[in-house]
């Protein structure tokens, strides 16, 4: 059986494994370019003096770093499209060599025209892992910033829970998320799935909060929260609104 | 109110800072009696522990009198004697209900900064930086104490401060320390560290039907306690003995059954060993110092137990991984659960099994908090346990 689960992985592999071919390419023709940049210049039908030449060791880092980056990342998008940066670099460079005296017309164009296919294959990859990103499918859900937290209270109450919450005021989220409830197993209590609403960071805080609120029936306060007071009582501290009842 | 309050690398200061209030519906207010520096108040002290800022008030083995008490607590009243718990927990989520109360998960209401710094969030704890929570300490005249009516013990008017005083953090925890050996008859126990944790551990081991322990340090006087009051039947100095032949020789041959590493992250060890782990600390290339662990893992009989009290916050170096696996042993370790010791070892006092407070070596007053700490940072004046009377 060939689930959309299967679909998406294969896809994801092959695109990651063309990724992974681009990150070595990346590596080998950076490499040439800074240990030989004069025999790389002579073979794309540039002069090798040494302006050249210095400007193909500074390509040659960065064709280096991408390619690392590529290949301990070889799903992320960005690295890709860096790539495709580097090559409207290239093929800018080689274009604004065209119009000299002193350069190969044959070799220049063989270059350009294998830039150009290098860069189809950048393009795609790096379309392939950004839409890949986007509608991460996965189990029927999207996974990609959703947080989520259990607790251990009855599925019904929960439910009601967050309502009261989100009433009350208490709640910090935008209004475009989304949440799910689903029960625990073996009597854990309720799963709180929930995404959108704002950065991971605010959605965790969210579901801490509410967490608390459920298990203990109100939000314990800190002396010190965050690190921009110590951690010693205050005068004039308000008495915490509490969320109970 | 007077506070020992911290303020940078091995300095710390009595200052006037404002009284505790009801902020949480679930929190009492204790005025404090007896109040104790421990250890791990030294990680603080020297610089171990991030997230701290200058006013923090230390101090989280504490005891005293509830003076007031939120609408949300039904089971203390104004008056009651009470000990208060280092950990912080809600007695609701999941963890409490397993009672294992130092993973509270509702506790720590700055968690985000522990998950930030650790990747996970432990329970709130009394004074001890604000990624644990940044509540207030007891080295204070008062404290809040949140989920107060699930942590403290209320004590009888029989027994001092002094015997009581220790359920709050190191009785508990050399106790759990030696639990986690799983003891049966004839084991050997060797406990590393001959602290106030160590030496409870000690004893402990001894309560639950350990034939021997063997205790390991490097001060005399701890050595010398170890034997005299905690009952340990050899003592091991480790500048002067190499400690796994020794322990070899010991146990003929078979090893301690049972190792307790009552160090933690600021171990020290002679020569190269010790010198390596000063050096990557140091750089930052590690965060703690293994070497008790490391020498408790590699001593070990095959199949045996490591139980780890010492404090550890972070990453180690040279973990000896392979004796582990090679030799099937079990690490188990944790912060301890002390709301699930506190009354059975509050009867074991009351029974006259133990008194824990043969640990103390000074009776100071809160306002020579100060003194207190370098004298037991630097081991000065046969130091081991200070009690502060605020």
């Amino acid at each position: 059986m060939h689930t959309q689960h299967d679909e998406y992985a294969d896809n994801r592999t092959t695109t990651e494994t063309l990724a992974y071919a681009l990150g070595w390419f990346s590596i080998a023709l950076g490499a040439a370019e800074l240990l030989a940049p004069r025999q790389v210049a002579r073979m794309i039908g540039i002069p090798p003096v040494e302006g050249a030449a210095t400007a193909l060791r500074a390509y040659g880092a960065r064709e280096i770093a991408n390619g690392v980056a590529i290949l301990s990342q070889p799903g992320e998008a960005k690295w890709l499209w860096s790539r495709v940066g580097g090559d409207a670099l290239d093929l800018a460079t080689l274009g604004a060599a065209a119009g000299e005296y002193n350069t190969d017309a044959r070799r220049l164009a063989v270059a350009t025209a294998a830039v150009a296919g290098v860069t189809a294959l950048d393009v795609l990859a790096a379309m392939r892992l950004s839409r890949s990103d986007d509608d991460v499918d996965v189990y029927g859900f999207n996974l990609k910033n959703e947080q989520a937290v259990t607790i251990n209270v009855s599925l019904d109450t929960v439910e009601s829970g967050w309502i009261e919450w989100c009433e009350s005021g208490h709640g910090r989220l935008k209004n475009n998320y989304a949440i799910r409830f689903q029960p625990a197993p073996g009597a854990r209590g309720t799963e709180v799935h929930l995404s959108g609403g704002g950065s991971t960071g605010t959605i965790r805080e969210e579901l801490r909060r509410f967490k608390q609120r459920m298990e203990t029936g109100e939000v314990p306060m800190s002396d010190g929260p965050g690190l921009w007071r110590p951690a010693q009582p205050r005068d004039g501290q308000q008495t915490f609104a509490e969320v109970r009842q | 109110m007077r506070a020992n309050t911290w303020h940078g690398t091995k300095s710390v200061q009595v200052e006037e800072v404002p009284d505790p209030k009801i902020i949480n519906s679930r929190d009492a207010i204790v005025r404090i009696t007896s109040t104790a520096v421990c250890g791990s108040d030294l990680h603080l002290y020297n610089g171990f522990i991030p997230s701290m800022k200058r006013g923090d008030v230390l101090g989280h083995e504490f005891m005293g009198e509830v003076v007031e008490v939120g609408r949300g607590v039904n089971n203390l009243e104004v008056g009651d004697r009470v000990v208060v718990p280092f950990p912080i927990a809600c007695g609701s989520c999941s963890q409490c209900e397993r009672e294992n109360y130092s993973l509270c998960e509702n506790s720590n209401p700055n968690a985000w900064m522990a998950e930030k710094m650790w990747g996970y969030s432990p329970c709130g704890i009394f004074g001890y930086s604000h990624m644990l929570g940044g509540y207030a300490g007891g080295q204070a005249e008062y404290a809040r104490v949140p989920f107060a009516d699930v942590g403290p013990l209320k004590v009888p008017e029989d027994m001092s401060d002094e015997q009581v005083l220790f359920l709050s953090d190191i009785f508990p925890t050399g106790y759990m320390a030696a639990e986690a050996c799983n003891i049966q008859p004839g084991d050997v126990v060797a406990v590393w560290g001959c602290g106030p944790v160590g030496q409870l551990a000690i004893a402990s081991a001894y309560l639950l039907g350990a034939e021997r322990v063997i205790a390991i340090d490097r001060f005399p006087y701890r050595l010398q306690m170890a034997r005299d009051r905690a009952g340990a039947a050899e003592t091991l100095n480790y500048e002067q003995v190499d400690v796994r032949d020794a322990l070899d020789t010991l146990t003929g041959g078979r090893g301690p059954d049972a190792c307790i590493d009552a160090v933690g992250l600021e171990g020290h060890a002679p020569g190269l060993a010790g010198a390596y782990d000063k050096v990557k600390t140091s750089l930052m290339l590690e965060t703690d110092r293994p070497v008790a662990l490391r020498q408790a893992i590699l001593s070990c009989r095959s199949g045996g137990t490591i139980s780890v009290a010492g404090v550890y916050g972070g990453f180690i170096d040279k973990f000896p991984i392979g004796a582990i696996v090679n030799r099937s042993l079990t690490i188990r370790s944790g912060q301890t659960h002390v709301h699930r010791y506190m009354k059975p070892l509050l009867e074991r006092i009351r029974q006259g099994q133990i008194d824990p407070s043969f640990v103390i070596t000074h009776r100071m007053s809160l306002d020579d908090a100060p003194e207190a700490y370098d004298i037991f940072n630097n081991k000065e004046d046969d130091c081991l346990k200070v009690v502060l009377k605020p």
